[in-house]
């Protein structure tokens, strides 16, 4: 019995589990945050400034390492020895668990530094932190089902433009724990932000997705058939299927993220739709990616345009998520630049 | 859509009414797509261009003639304007259009399965498969049965037996549950505007009222509501950096005949009553009672006024001179701290903000701190911070005061100033008063402090704080929302069906029993354009076969 399966001329490999793996790391970032946590527990005082926290050094450690694996990735363009694909990938995961226990280390930390402790997602340094997490997180879910680790150097780069982002606010100051205005305590606010960011992170992989179709367009189209782009660059129809398949989770939990914001709201703000800046650019964030399904599904259009549909709706998404908070004002306030 | 004569439409292409062609073309993807890309783009002007403003607000930042222009367009209420509440109606009318056009095919769809079909001209996949399970069509139906299949047709094709298979028979659903959804939030969001309301209530403590103010534009018009609601306690609490932490109301909603309901309502927890719904969303000074004493210093002996007043009054004294009290604040919390980058943070106390406005000294608004007498705190029209001083004793004190004002009339008659003569003015002045002169050093240090403070500043009054009464109100946002019921349940269809139309597909599968080569055909066809989740299912199914035919092998 042969085990490579072959439909429509083509071999294709059964889909793999990857439930347990994904298990096992969960349980991994809970259990070093837990240690993460009882190593800090006694250090901490009111006041404490912020570059002391254990927090915001292990973000620095997980932002060298995701460094490293986007170098890796890279480098795995030209030196396509699985090794430095699975070092990359390695590398990726550990940066990945790295923020994940810096943030929940954080969690634990505002509540002793400040007067009352908060999920660590509210504001724009937090939820940066959270966004490239999130954008590495779905990229290796997916690089994990396709088994396929060229596209980490498309989509890392998004992440380390995340990271620069980040270093800069904290150049700006605005790094510490701050105290929540009374709006934001609110259990919507956890699946509200986590639901948002994981749209955002699938956004950004799709915008990967859409560079690297790109790439492998203009190789094809210049017809030298072993060039790197071409011996390592998946498929024209895979990018087009990463690109398909991140827009889709994303699109998705996009539309809940919106939804539990309206609920917010209206237990808030008193209505569920106040066309507020952040809430008017979410509603064109979703009509960018719905019109990009309905291209698809209806038209059925592939190729450059979708892929530049995708690049650009990440660059809508990227003004809703940063732009909106440092440009306009709005009830959203809360997340700007002070 | 595939070739198949299963999915064939039962549509309109013979009728040519037009009904028919209206809906054929609102439901379009040009104009669909158009007017999803309109709205977006309409919609980032309102972000970008401030919404409900007053005129002046724009007329100072667009200057008038774009003021009238983009007044005229209502492009100060956007998305309340006329042309915008039309590309919304067209976005819903095309949405709505495109439930009628390819409703019937998809109902007709998600019937059950009909006859055997023949094997499909064209598939989307499929594969041949050398395999004992060939002469066994039971083990083949009992493996597409264990992966999800539950309709099944078997027929005969040139004497070979040929089984057809289908699952995810309601998935076409999903496009009635998305597209429906997205109308239903639309209605719900009608129907809120049409029979709603959404207003605010500013209620001091203590105090009872049923109207309610609802923006209209610019203005204002009030509501009445069938019942009063009382402010019984207003609480606030702060953050160490002097922040609100927290506030809440405690209010009773009674009528004629008493009590009806009551509650602490806090900014995420609202009072919700017969459809009305209170949130706490802001608060406010109700006219705290405030204390202060006024020390003119433009007339001769520096006369005292004390005034027992409260936030927001004006008082004048009919010769152009006007006091506002402006602000009462309980807390000003600073850093103290010396060392750059560190924080002490603490608390300074209550400060008061009087606007003095006189056409000698112009316009200054004072910030007198309680705790603090001596402290200088004024900032004059068109600063942009306030300037602070020493003043150097506490202008309550009279004596001090007194002696101010005396050194003040010697050092004016001063030709020459330098610190022989100033020392001589004092000692003047000292006398003139009957003061000991063992106490020089300690009057010479506040009263020079305060020349020269006054010197610098020029202000024409000061003023002591020595009490106050605090009176809130507490600022509601009371709604009437008909429309949220039906959104909500809006909101969960349109998941519902988005799920369904990205992962779940009708797929039907057809296997071909060839006995004499030992062999099963498959092809499957899949519903939708995107057929990439077909490839992982045939190599499922093409395992799962593998795998029963070595064990009953």
């Amino acid at each position: 019995m042969n085990n490579t399966t072959v439909i429509n001329g083509a071999p294709v490999q059964p889909p793999r589990s990857i439930w347990g793996y994904w298990l096992a790391m969960l349980v991994l970032t809970l259990g070093l945050a837990g240690l993460a946590i009882t190593g800090e527990a006694d250090r901490l005082a009111p006041g404490i400034p912020f570059i002391d926290l254990l927090s915001y050094k292990l973000t620095g450690y997980a932002n060298v390492l995701l460094g490293a694996a986007t170098l890796l990735y890279l480098a795995h363009l030209w030196f396509t020895q699985p090794a430095v694909g699975k070092w990359a990938t390695g590398l990726a995961t550990a940066g990945m668990i790295g923020l994940l226990v810096a943030l929940l280390t954080r969690w634990f930390e505002t509540h002793q530094v400040l007067e009352e402790g908060h999920v660590p997602i509210s504001n724009l340094y937090e939820v940066t932190i959270f966004f490239t997490a999130l954008t590495t997180l779905i990229y290796l879910i997916l690089e994990s089902l396709s088994r396929n680790r060229h596209p980490g150097a498309f989509v890392l780069p998004i992440v380390m433009a995340g990271i620069a982002f980040e270093l800069w606010l904290v150049s700006r100051g605005q790094a510490g724990p701050q105290n929540l205005v009374p709006a934001l305590k609110s259990y919507w606010m956890h699946a509200h932000v986590l639901a948002n960011f994981i749209g955002y992170g699938a956004f950004a992989v799709a915008c990967g997705g859409g560079v690297m179709y790109l790439v492998r367009q203009r190789a094809e189209a210049r017809g030298n058939s072993d060039g790197m782009v071409m011996r390592v660059v998946p498929g024209l129809g895979e990018c087009d299927n990463l690109m398909y398949r991140s827009i889709a989770i994303g699109f998705i939990t996009f539309t809940i993220a919106t939804i539990l914001g309206a609920a917010w709201a209206y237990d808030a703000w008193g209505g569920y739709w106040s066309w507020d800046p952040k809430e008017t650019w979410s509603l064109i964030v979703w009509i960018t990616y719905a019109v990009y399904l309905h291209l698809r599904f209806v038209k059925g259009w592939a190729g450059s345009r979708m892929a530049w549909w995708a690049i650009l709706g990440f660059g809508v998404t990227l003004f809703c998520f940063i732009g909106v908070n440092m440009f306009l004002s709005g009830l959203h306030s809360y997340g700007q630049l002070s | 859509m595939s070739n198949d004569p299963e999915n064939r439409t039962p549509d309109n292409s013979q009728a040519s009414g037009i009904a028919v062609r209206l809906i054929r073309f609102l439901s379009s993807m040009p104009v669909a797509v158009t007017l999803l890309c309109l709205v977006a783009l309409a919609s980032t002007i309102g972000t970008v261009l401030v919404q409900n403003r007053e005129p002046d607000y724009y007329i100072a930042n667009l200057g008038p003639s774009w003021y009238r222009l983009l007044d005229a367009l209502d492009f100060f209420d956007m998305y309340g304007s006329w042309w915008f509440i039309t590309i919304m109606t067209l976005l819903v009318l095309s949405v709505s259009a495109a439930l009628l056009r390819h409703g019937p095919r998809f109902w007709h769809v998600s019937r059950p399965l009909q006859a055997m079909r023949p094997w499909p001209k064209r598939s989307d996949g499929g594969f041949t498969l050398a395999t004992p399970l060939a002469a066994d069509t039971q083990a083949v139906e009992g493996v597409l049965r264990r992966l999800g299949y539950t309709e099944f047709r078997s027929g005969e094709e040139q004497g070979r037996p040929l089984l057809l298979a289908r699952k995810g028979r309601y998935s076409r659903l999903g496009f009635f549950f998305v597209h429906g959804g997205v109308v239903l939030i639309c209605i719900g969001g009608l129907i809120t505007s049409q029979l709603g309301f959404r207003g605010v209530m500013n209620l001091p403590e203590a105090e009872s009222d049923d109207k309610v103010y609802v923006q209209d534009g610019n203005s204002y018009r009030t509501l009445q509501l069938p019942f009063k609601v009382r402010n019984d306690d207003f609480a606030i609490s702060f953050y160490k950096t002097g922040m609100p932490s927290e506030y809440s109301s405690q209010l009773t909603l009674h009528g004629e005949d008493g009590d009806i309901i009551s509650k602490r309502i806090t900014v995420n927890d609202p009072l919700r009553y017969q459809g009305i719904t209170f949130y706490q969303a802001s608060f406010g000074d109700a006219g705290s009672g405030v204390n202060f004493t006024i020390h003119d210093l433009t007339t001769p002996g520096f006369p005292e006024q004390r005034v027992e007043s409260a936030v927001h009054k004006e008082l004048e004294d009919g010769m152009g001179l006007k006091l506002t009290i402006k602000e009462l604040r309980q807390h000003n919390v600073m850093n103290m701290a010396t060392e750059e980058g560190k924080t002490d943070l603490q608390d300074a106390g209550a400060s008061l903000d009087i606007h003095l406005s006189s056409p000698s000294s112009g316009n200054i608004t004072y910030r007198i701190y309680m705790a603090y007498p001596h402290m200088l705190a004024f900032g004059r029209t068109g600063d942009e911070e306030m300037t602070y001083d020493n003043l150097g004793f506490a202008p309550a004190e009279r004596e001090k005061l007194q002696l101010l004002e005396a050194y003040l009339a010697e050092v004016g008659q001063l030709k020459v100033r330098d610190p022989d003569s100033n020392r001589a003015a004092f000692t003047q002045a000292m006398e003139k008063l009957q003061l000991p002169l063992s106490r020089a050093t300690e009057l010479g240090t506040a009263v020079a402090t305060a020349e020269s403070a006054l010197r610098t500043h020029k202000l024409p009054m000061l003023f002591t704080f020595s009490g106050y009464k605090p009176k809130m109100y507490t600022g509601l946002q009371v709604a009437r929302d008909p429309g949220s019921p039906l959104v909500w349940s809006a909101c969960a269809l349109l998941v519902i069906g988005l799920y369904m139309m990205i992962y779940m597909h009708e797929k039907r599968i057809w296997v071909r029993f060839d006995r004499e080569q030992q062999q099963l055909e498959v092809c499957a066809l899949l519903s939708g354009k995107d057929k990439h989740p077909l490839n992982t299912t045939l190599a499922r199914l093409q395992q799962e076969l593998g795998s029963a035919s070595s064990t009953t092998g």
